[in-house]
């Protein structure tokens, strides 16, 4: 199997150096349109449009609010196709390119031989990240762009795209041993993607559609680079991994049971005429019984680890629908408080999370809330919690007390709060 | 299906270690081989969906013969081969292989066996000796590298380029080393000679016969007649996924069969050389087509009250008997 983990690499030298030069230049080429920007745009806090806050953007006012706006934030769809492509290439284009069913003549296993397909892809995901990663940060180094943040933090936060990357691969791997042709495959998980990424975001603008986003790996992905921000996001990168696996688990177990060649599509499979079959019976029948218990076995381990971290993110997403947070409008926002730029030069450690700090500061001052609370009567005004917030931090960004934030939201925890639980502001002291 | 399950079992029922320096096995004595068998299905049935692959087909190929796999396109002939090699399973019944269950113990059976696909694709980028390489990799067995070559020349094959340069002829021929190199003890071809040219065909064959000759097995399909009578020890004739007859070439171009013209001084009646056990298959007011099974003196003693002019011999060809199976002919299969 070793060896054919290293021809399964060999082939794709060229696929390594190509992407990894692609990745490593959009990132490189993000951080000198940074370098490059005037002060005016740095200034436009992107948080104020709707849309832009809707796809990810944070700030332009920081470095890293500025990379984790623009490359940061496309990168985990690059890597996430750049799976696909790894997986589909493993197993569904082989399939359909007819190499497969010369390799499956070879003395190796089904499983040993999608054992090592996945390694080896896995591996090459793993390369390219990291020279990626590696590229960055060597621009990072050359343009020593006033941040915070380090090198070697650049590189990690980049290197951590490969678990969404390894999680769409997995599962195109599972649906390119499922369904017949390659092209079924790619379609399928490309769409998967997409909507995992897209979904992600846009489940952002609307608290209704907030259960579903746990369905999602870039939920997942989305919190763990808060390692900018805040703690590194173990337990996101565990349910990344169970993820992954799980969709790993139940490609084995379609790629051991089914015929190859055959292009059928699962409803086609064999199905003999009910006479032969009862002939097949009387015979003694296939050969298959523990085998097929195996695989069962193998795929309902899959299911189970795809479903944990949707259980056990159940609490995260309250299936309350809320009414719209009423954001404060472009215009109102714009008399942008100078903490925003200040707060985080002034904090020597990286550890403080500077990026959320601005996008704070710069929610509704008072007066914008002053300015909604003329019709104060049924529908209040709410806010979502992002990565990253306190409850001190949000009651003082709108305007309000500690003491009557927790009283209006009946929080019992202070302490404890969830990104994307919604409060309820309550009206500020009459003036 | 997991590699523990197949690998324990790859040791145990190997009686040489593949791809040694082949043993010259005396020629192999018919009577003795008979039983021995390397490849046996049993009431095989493939479906694809609702579509039938093959049916109820029972194969039997034995040691050391060079067995010929007959049948149009869409017969069932490459997903025979699928399901010996485990890579198409069967909807019903059993495939082994040197005695061991094809998908059970499919590892152990495909070291001993070597592969030609029907549709041999390649990864265009490696050149055919890097693909040579990968392939002695994976199998990880050691392999005869003088053989390798004589191979490629024998096969008017240069291995230095990438394979996406290579004609369809090149690249059969590529397939061919591989699949031939590591002198695997049985040979599953799936119509070794397609696409290539007629000297290296004759290559090809050669290179079957001497597979033979060092006491391995054959398994090729065609629906190249000539070249089929030309190896085969035995041919089945598959149609329609079900396999029809076995035949074995020597007695049926050799003996076995007769087909002769008679001309005669009187014509005897119609009818009255069927009573000897022949079969009209034709006549002129001059001239009978028939054909025999087996001995000819009955026909002949009756013929020759009618004064017999002229004999012609017209032999069966493997083509005819083809045909006959497909309805154009008269030969009824064996019993």
């Amino acid at each position: 199997m070793l060896s054919l983990i290293l021809w399964e690499i060999r082939r794709r030298v060229g696929t390594i150096v190509g992407w990894a030069i692609g990745l490593g230049a959009f990132c490189a080429a993000h951080q000198l349109i940074y370098t490059a920007l005037p002060d005016e745009v740095r200034r436009i806090d992107v948080r104020a449009l709707t849309l832009l806050e809707s796809l990810g953007m944070q700030t332009f006012a920081t470095f890293e609010g500025f990379m984790l706006s623009t490359a940061l934030n496309l990168l985990p769809l690059l890597t996430g196709a750049l799976g696909v492509a790894l997986g589909v290439g493993a197993l569904a284009a082989e399939e359909s390119d007819g190499t497969l069913e010369w390799l499956a003549s070879l003395p190796i296993s089904r499983t040993r031989l999608l054992l090592g397909k996945a390694i080896a892809a896995a591996f090459v995901l793993l390369a390219i990240v990291a020279l990626a990663g590696l590229i960055t940060a060597g621009a990072f180094l050359a343009l020593s762009p006033e941040t915070p943040v380090t090198a070697a933090d650049l590189f990690l936060v980049i290197l951590v795209n490969w678990l969404i990357g390894f999680v769409f691969l997995a599962i195109s791997l599972f649906l390119g041993a499922y369904l017949p042709t390659r092209g079924a495959a790619t379609s399928t998980s490309a769409t998967a993607l997409l909507v995992s990424f897209l979904g992600n975001n846009l489940a952002g603008m609307a608290p209704a559609m907030e259960p579903y986003r746990t369905l999602l790996p870039h939920f997942y992905f989305d919190r763990i680079t808060g390692m900018w921000t805040g703690e590194v996001g173990w337990l996101d990168m565990g349910t990344l991994a169970a993820i992954g696996l799980g969709a790993l688990l139940l490609a084995f177990s379609a790629f051991t049971r089914r015929s190859l060649t055959v292009a059928a599509w699962p409803w086609q499979r064999p199905r003999p005429p009910k006479r032969l079959r009862t002939i097949a019976a009387t015979a003694g029948g296939t050969s298959s019984g523990p085998r097929a218990l195996a695989s069962t076995i193998v795929a309902l381990l899959g299911l189970a680890l795809l479903a944990a971290p949707v259980a056990a993110y159940r609490e995260l997403a309250p299936v309350v629908p809320t009414p719209l947070p009423t954001l404060p409008s472009a215009p109102t926002a714009t008399p942008l408080s100078p903490t925003a730029t200040s707060a985080p030069t002034t904090e020597p450690t990286a550890v403080i999370p500077p990026t959320s700090t601005p996008t704070l500061t710069s929610s509704p001052p008072p007066t914008a809330t002053a300015t909604i609370t003329p019709a104060p009567t049924a529908t209040p005004v709410t806010y979502t919690v992002q990565p990253g917030d306190t409850l001190a931090e949000i009651a003082q960004a709108q305007g309000v007390t500690l003491e009557a934030l927790i009283e209006a939201n009946n929080i019992e925890e202070p302490s404890r709060i969830e990104v994307g639980d919604v409060f309820i502001i309550p009206l500020p002291p009459a003036e | 299906m997991t590699p523990e399950a197949e690998e324990p079992s790859a040791e145990a029922p190997i009686e040489e270690p593949a791809a040694e320096i082949p043993i010259a096995e005396p020629p192999a004595e018919a009577p003795d081989v008979a039983e021995d068998l390397v490849v046996e299905t049993e009431s095989l049935t493939v479906y694809y969906g609702r579509r039938r692959g093959i049916a109820q087909l029972g194969l039997a190929v034995r040691r050391g013969e060079v067995y010929g796999f007959l049948g149009p396109n869409g017969a069932g002939k490459t997903t025979t081969l699928r399901v010996l090699l485990d890579i198409v399973r069967p909807t019903l019944g059993h495939a082994s292989i040197f005695g061991l269950d094809c998908q059970r113990h499919g590892v152990a059976i495909r070291r001993r066996v070597g592969y030609l696909p029907g549709e041999f694709s390649v990864y265009p980028k490696l050149t055919a000796d890097a693909y040579f390489n990968m392939v002695a990799a994976i199998r990880g067995e050691p392999y005869d590298e003088a053989y390798r070559r004589t191979l490629t020349e024998r096969l008017n094959l240069d291995p230095t380029h990438p394979l996406h340069t290579y004609s369809r002829g090149n690249k059969q021929k590529v397939g061919l080393v591989a699949a031939l190199m590591g002198r695997p003890e049985l040979l599953l071809l799936d119509e070794p000679t397609a696409g290539l040219e007629p000297l290296v065909q004759q290559q090809v064959l050669a290179l079957v016969r001497e597979a033979r000759s060092e006491g391995r097995t054959v398994l090729l399909s065609s629906h190249n007649l000539p070249e089929v009578q030309a190896i085969c020890d035995r041919v089945g004739i598959i149609r329609d996924g079900r396999l029809i007859a076995v035949e074995e070439v020597d007695a049926l171009v050799r003996g076995q069969y007769h087909r002769l013209r008679l001309r005669f001084e009187h014509l005897p009646p119609a009818g009255l050389l069927e009573e000897a056990g022949a079969r009209e298959v034709g006549r002129t007011d001059q001239d009978v087509m028939i054909e025999v099974r087996g001995s000819l003196n009955q026909v002949l003693t009756r013929a020759v009250e009618y004064g017999v002019l002229d004999l012609e011999d017209h032999p069966f060809t493997l083509e005819d008997v083809f045909l006959a199976y497909y309805g154009a002919g008269t030969i009824e299969p064996y019993a």
